[in-house]
């Protein structure tokens, strides 16, 4: 009974019959039916993970109290030990300079390493600069082929400045223009 | 009892009128949202101007008219979820997003089915409910609670046991709400920042919250 | 002689109303002083933090000595660097007597842009401190500084007090706003990145005497041979005072910091001199042979803390594989739970100017 609650179930679905359940949850108001004999209006920002789920597999008629938690739909797992959020401080010939803060135990104080660049995933690499930020994970991976020890290293990818961006720094900027107008050089005697 | 979660999931939501046809795995790759690695490899279920959903390695975007969800189940690429959002957002600077959602959920596997009944027993005493039922069990306590930020929202907290497992599990989960329709006009740069800000102290108040409700448990 | 004794302090207490303190605190990466000019009265320059805590290092010296931050008079930022600056909003918060002194290139248009382009950079706090300082402070407790410019006057138990600042020069603040305007972001650029660091065009050296006691504190000032800029200039308006008997050895003891002219015209013969360390990327200061070069022109120099950084350990097999597997060096390192801190204290009426310094934590003589 399970399998009819995984996502892959819905992959099996002819398109037109997966999809048309899809787009008529999509199309109505977020209001969840009779559990408990109560209607429950759901918040917008609810995830939808079940929902979808749910109206493919009302068509089967089975009972909304059993669908309940996720089931997972990544082949790939990753459980964490050990997360570092870090800054890049320098970058000398083929040396990375960071500073990394422990996520997992906070109490820790800020650490500091060198990183080869040949850790670094080639779709990352333009990323590495000073002041760069990035996710260090140890934990472990489990695949289909079993588990073992795995770390990654991501850098993260910021948005690019926009004009809207530089119009909102320039209007900031004034702002602290217009408050520090008058202020007058230190007067002799101080 | 200090058990850790099996599982930890976060699904944020962010809510706007976007156009779901949009966000294609292509759309994430040009404007250097994810790897492209990730992106040429993902399995889309669905592209219309209804309805986008697809799964890149760690990633589930799911966008419809009114609402852009991702989500992850590797707790390792939290963060970097977070991250893809804000890099969403910035790309649509008109667009007036009213509402934001982090929905964490965490599954617990308790390793002796008395200590799964326990967490229901303690949450939903079967006493109040009188001697009629036959073998009453908890299907979901529900429990919302006030933001303390200053911000319109609630945090809505849930408790449930998987039924569809046979490991003992319950899943914890928090529908951690903002919403900005009091505050026009809501720009994009709002909104990121609110998911910069609040991030780690949503997630901080709901892993403090399951914990709690985990370590009533013997 | 400048310099009378040198001990290992073990227990902290607050200066006489008579007495000059300096107090020089330096982690790893990071400077702070704390100086006492008589009768409780305090002056703040530079901020740093360091440890999980992330308290402001002279607001946690000070209250270590049972001082409030309202005894704090002048709070002084002597650039914009990141070293320089961390936890300063919060020193300037606590200190709601204290006037906020800086360079006044930091209220031109290009150094405001630059703030609020980076206000909100996620772990760096250099400019973002500056910014809320500047939004949130009472404007009437900013003093801009340039040279040859007064910062206090008074006359305290311990004597007559005179705080200038002596730099930037005119010729560095224009060359301060072309690279504050080559550091503001691009449309199409990296958002949330740091500016990087530029050379110390702005540092704001500081003259401070008292009574007959003077020193000079040299921020992270640099000198690159230009005699409108750097420590020649400052050397040019320097002509008449000499004789400082302390020197707060400018950034961090590194070559293009020195200036012969500065230790034969400003300063007296053998005098106190004292550094922080900088370790930042592949960057370790001071080198050996600057402190060689010091040690030429006095023996009493003094580091805060020679061994900023410890290995890290503690972790779990998986992940101390996998640091050994992906760093190189010796591993994960961070900086010592307390850092050294040396404190220069010099009693006019009976010490003749000599001073006495104590070695607080990994604070050493070299």
């Amino acid at each position: 009974m399970s399998n009819a609650y995984k996502l892959e179930s819905y992959e099996a679905l002819a398109p037109a019959a997966a999809v048309a359940p899809v787009l008529e949850a999509a199309r109505r108001p977020r209001i969840r039916g009779t559990e408990s004999g109560m209607h429950v209006q759901l918040s917008d920002t609810a995830s939808n993970a079940n929902l979808y789920r749910s109206h493919v597999i009302g068509q089967a008629r089975l009972s909304m109290a059993t669908l309940l938690a996720p089931e997972p739909s990544a082949k790939t797992s990753f459980y964490t030990v050990q997360a570092w959020e870090g800054v890049v401080e320098s970058v000398e010939d083929a040396d990375i300079y960071v500073r990394v803060v422990d996520k997992t135990d906070r109490s820790r104080p800020e650490s500091f390493a060198t990183i080869s660049k040949d850790e670094i995933d080639q779709e990352d690499l333009d990323l590495v600069k000073p002041g760069a930020i990035f996710y260090w994970m140890v934990g472990y991976e489990t695949k289909a082929s079993g588990k073992k020890r795995s770390s990654f290293i991501r850098f993260r990818r910021s948005p690019a400045w926009t004009k809207t961006n530089i119009q909102d720094v320039e209007k900031k900027a004034n702002e602290l223009l217009n408050r520090l107008q008058g202020v007058v050089a230190s007067p002799s005697g101080g | 009892m200090d058990l850790k979660p099996a599982k930890s999931i976060v699904t944020l939501v962010v809510v706007g009128p976007v156009s779901p046809a949009l966000f294609t795995p292509h759309w994430f790759k040009v404007n250097e949202l994810v790897r492209e690695g990730e992106a040429d490899e993902a399995k889309i279920q669905v592209i219309t101007e209804d309805i986008t959903l697809f799964q890149a390695e760690w990633l589930e975007v799911d966008v419809r008219p009114n609402r852009i969800q991702l989500r992850t189940m590797q707790d390792a690429y939290q963060p970097v979820l977070r991250d893809l959002m804000v890099g969403i957002l910035a790309l649509m600077p008109r667009v007036p997003f009213t509402q934001i959602g982090f929905n964490w959920q965490n599954i617990y596997h308790f390793p002796k089915i008395d200590q799964y009944h326990a967490l229901g027993h303690r949450l939903a005493p079967k006493e109040p409910w009188g001697e009629t039922m036959i073998n009453p069990g908890m299907l979901k306590v529900a429990v919302r609670s006030e933001r303390s930020d200053g911000r319109r929202g609630f945090k809505d907290f849930r408790v449930e046991p998987n039924l569809g497992s046979t490991d003992n599990e319950v899943v914890i989960s928090v529908n951690d709400h903002v919403s900005f329709d009091s505050e026009k006009p809501s720009s994009p740069e709002l909104v990121t920042q609110c998911i910069s800000e609040y991030w780690e102290p949503s997630k901080d108040e709901f892993e403090k919250v399951a914990a709690t409700l985990i370590s009533g448990v013997n | 002689m400048s310099c009378s004794i040198v001990s290992k302090v073990s227990s902290l207490a607050p200066p006489a109303a008579n007495q000059v303190e300096l107090v020089l605190i330096g982690p790893r990466y990071g400077e702070s002083m704390c100086l006492h000019i008589g009768d409780n009265r305090w002056v703040v320059v530079d901020s740093c933090v360091y440890g999980p805590s992330k308290v402001p290092a002279p607001l946690y010296y000070l209250d270590q000595i049972g001082v409030s931050p309202l005894a704090i008079e002048r709070v002084a930022a002597t650039h914009w660097h990141d070293d320089h600056v961390r936890g300063l909003s919060a020193v300037v918060d606590a200190a709601q007597n204290a006037k906020f002194c800086m360079p006044n290139a930091l209220s031109t248009r290009e150094f405001a842009t630059l703030a609020a382009a980076y206000s909100s950079t996620p772990m760096t706090k250099g400019v973002t401190e500056l910014h809320t300082i500047l939004k949130e402070i009472d404007v009437g407790r900013i003093l801009m500084c340039g040279p040859s410019q007064l910062i206090l006057r008074d006359t305290t138990s311990a004597g007559a007090v005179e705080i200038w600042s002596l730099s930037p020069s005119t010729d560095e603040l224009r060359a301060s706003l072309v690279e504050f305007s080559a550091l503001i972001p691009k449309e199409g650029e990296p958002l949330n990145q740091s500016p990087s660091r530029s050379p110390n065009h702005l540092a704001m050296v500081l003259f401070v005497k008292v009574g007959d006691v003077s020193m000079v504190l040299g921020a992270d000032l640099e000198e690159h041979g230009d005699p409108n800029r750097g420590w020649s200039a400052v050397l040019t308006q320097m002509a008449t005072e000499s004789g400082s008997s302390l020197f707060k050895i400018p950034h961090h003891g590194s070559a293009t910091a020195y200036h012969s002219g500065v230790w034969s015209n400003m300063l007296s013969s053998n005098p106190v001199a004292v550094i922080t360390p900088f370790h930042h990327g592949r960057s370790k200061l001071p080198t050996d042979e600057e402190v060689r070069r010091i040690k030429g022109h006095t023996e009493h120099v003094f580091l805060t803390t020679p061994q900023p950084l410890v290995r890290s350990k503690g972790k779990p097999q998986i992940v101390e594989d996998e640091i050994a597997a992906v760093t190189k060096g010796r591993g994960m390192h961070h900086e010592q739970v307390s850092p050294g801190v040396i404190r220069c204290r010099v009693d006019l009426a009976s010490n003749a100017g000599t001073w006495d310094v104590g070695l607080i934590g990994a604070a050493v003589q070299l």
